[in-house]
């Protein structure tokens, strides 16, 4: 494909972090960038706070398990501006032995339960979360049941009223 | 006494009057201290527990709560109290003269005195449970409580899924459940006897049903409505209960996803020939203990 006249957005990424956006697209109008999970931090905040792209609105964040690939798993992090009204996606992968990465509570404090359902879904630990426990199953449930190795005939005891 | 006796003349028309009076009055308070009597009672710690919406409460309910809203709440029913007699008193005001307005001044400083708070006065006699009502009771008089409760069942509606929306239309007026003696839903565990559980029921839920069940009014009836509720239906998953009967003696199942009003007719007309048949009900035959 000839070279791709990237978004506004995009190139604003791009300028900005240079390798660290491994790859962008812009598919069907939607902005992609995958990004190197250890800035995920930084490239939010310069997301919220850039005057020229003001991402104040985090809108979903959920993983994806690509089992057999690697690294194994993905966090996409959908955002959109109320001020400048465009949206862009932020994916990274996570790898299966060490599914960790750095949470981003402290750039938008809504994204604390979805950090905990992609916790309690597929594993995947956020770091610095203050509060990482499940969210959706309760506590004495093994396992995380969306990760496609999970069995799907797997039935775990009965809980009793104080679990 | 005699004296009224004999003044009753019983060829007054108003004799008839009288005596429907009398009956109808008897009936009424006979019936609830007949169904306090003859009642089955099992008692236990669930059935003890304040809480009836299945689970245990997060925080104690007498921690949080400031001593400023009981003070205003106090003043509110104090000023009601006083409002209520100012209201006639000042009406006769100019009759009443002075001595009313002494007499006044008195009420209004007996109520504004500091009202005294007993502590604990309300407590539950827990250590009154009792087991089961002992089994004196003839087979004649059995069929005639059986026929008593076969048009008096009173509904729990655990409703968690779209099969509720069947449950109210058949309590709605086309369908009409009222016509068979299943009218009135309680949404009081401890005021039901018959527990519909409509809907998808998942492991986190499951444990806040069986409490409920507990809770609920001996003896007891469990319809399992819908798929879901019956096997788990198509939530073949990780996090559904794969059908009630894991957890809880059911009676009857209604099939289908959801089962229409006809079903739930359906399945009290079959609670009604259990009790017509003296069938023993599913919680007697019940092996499994949580």
């Amino acid at each position: 494909m000839a070279e791709e006249k990237k978004s506004a957005v995009l190139e604003t990424l791009v300028g900005k972090f240079g390798d660290d956006i491994v790859s962008t697209h812009s598919d069907f109008g939607d902005d992609t960038a995958l990004v190197r999970r250890e800035r995920i931090v930084e490239i939010c905040t310069f997301l919220r706070d850039d005057p020229g792209l003001r991402f104040d609105f985090a809108m979903d964040l959920t993983g994806v398990d690509y089992l057999g690939e690697e690294p194994r798993f993905e966090v996409v992090y959908h955002l959109y501006s109320l001020e400048k009204k465009h949206r862009v996606r932020i994916k990274t992968r996570v790898p299966e032995e060490d599914p960790v990465i750095d949470s981003v509570i402290p750039v938008w404090a809504g994204m604390d339960w979805y950090e905990r359902e992609a916790y309690d879904m597929y594993g995947i630990v956020f770091r610095n979360h203050p509060n990482l426990k499940r969210i959706l199953m309760y506590e004495s449930f093994v396992g995380h049941p969306l990760r496609k190795d999970y069995p799907k005939a797997k039935r775990q005891p009965t809980i009793g009223p104080d679990e | 006494m005699a004296n009224f006796v004999s003044s009753i003349q019983f060829s007054d028309p108003y004799f008839s009057v009288l005596l429907l009076l009398i009956i109808a009055v008897g009936m009424a308070v006979g019936f609830v201290f007949l169904s306090q009597a003859l009642g089955p009672k099992k008692y236990d710690r669930i059935k003890y527990s304040v809480y009836e919406c299945g689970v245990d409460p997060i925080t104690s309910a007498s921690v949080r709560v400031s001593v400023k809203f009981y003070l205003v709440a106090l003043l509110f029913i104090l000023f009601d109290l006083e409002s209520a007699f100012l209201y006639p008193w000042a009406v006769l005001y100019r009759d009443l003269g002075w001595f009313g307005f002494v007499e006044m001044a008195v009420f209004v400083g007996i109520l504004g005195a500091p009202l005294r708070v007993e502590e604990g006065g309300a407590r539950m006699a827990v250590n009154r449970a009792k087991d089961g009502a002992p089994g004196f009771l003839t087979t004649r008089f059995e069929a005639l409580l059986a026929w008593g409760r076969k048009y008096s069942i009173y509904p729990f509606t655990f409703a968690t899924a779209c099969c509720g929306i069947e449950v109210m239309g058949a309590f709605g007026t086309h369908y009409d459940l009222s016509r068979f003696g299943a009218e009135v839903v309680r949404f009081s565990p401890r005021q039901a006897d018959m527990l519909l559980v409509a809907g998808t029921v998942n492991y986190k839920m499951a444990p806040v049903l069986k409490r409920i069940h507990d809770q609920m009014l001996e003896p007891k009836w469990v319809v399992a409505m819908g798929a879901c509720a019956a096997s788990g239906g198509f939530y073949n998953n990780y996090s559904v209960l794969q059908g009630i009967d894991k957890i809880l003696p059911v009676d009857v199942y209604i099939p289908g996803c959801p089962p229409n009003p006809e079903g739930i007719i359906d399945a009290v007309v079959a609670i009604q020939k259990l009790l017509e048949t003296g069938a023993p009900r599913a919680a007697e035959r019940w092996p499994i203990k949580i």
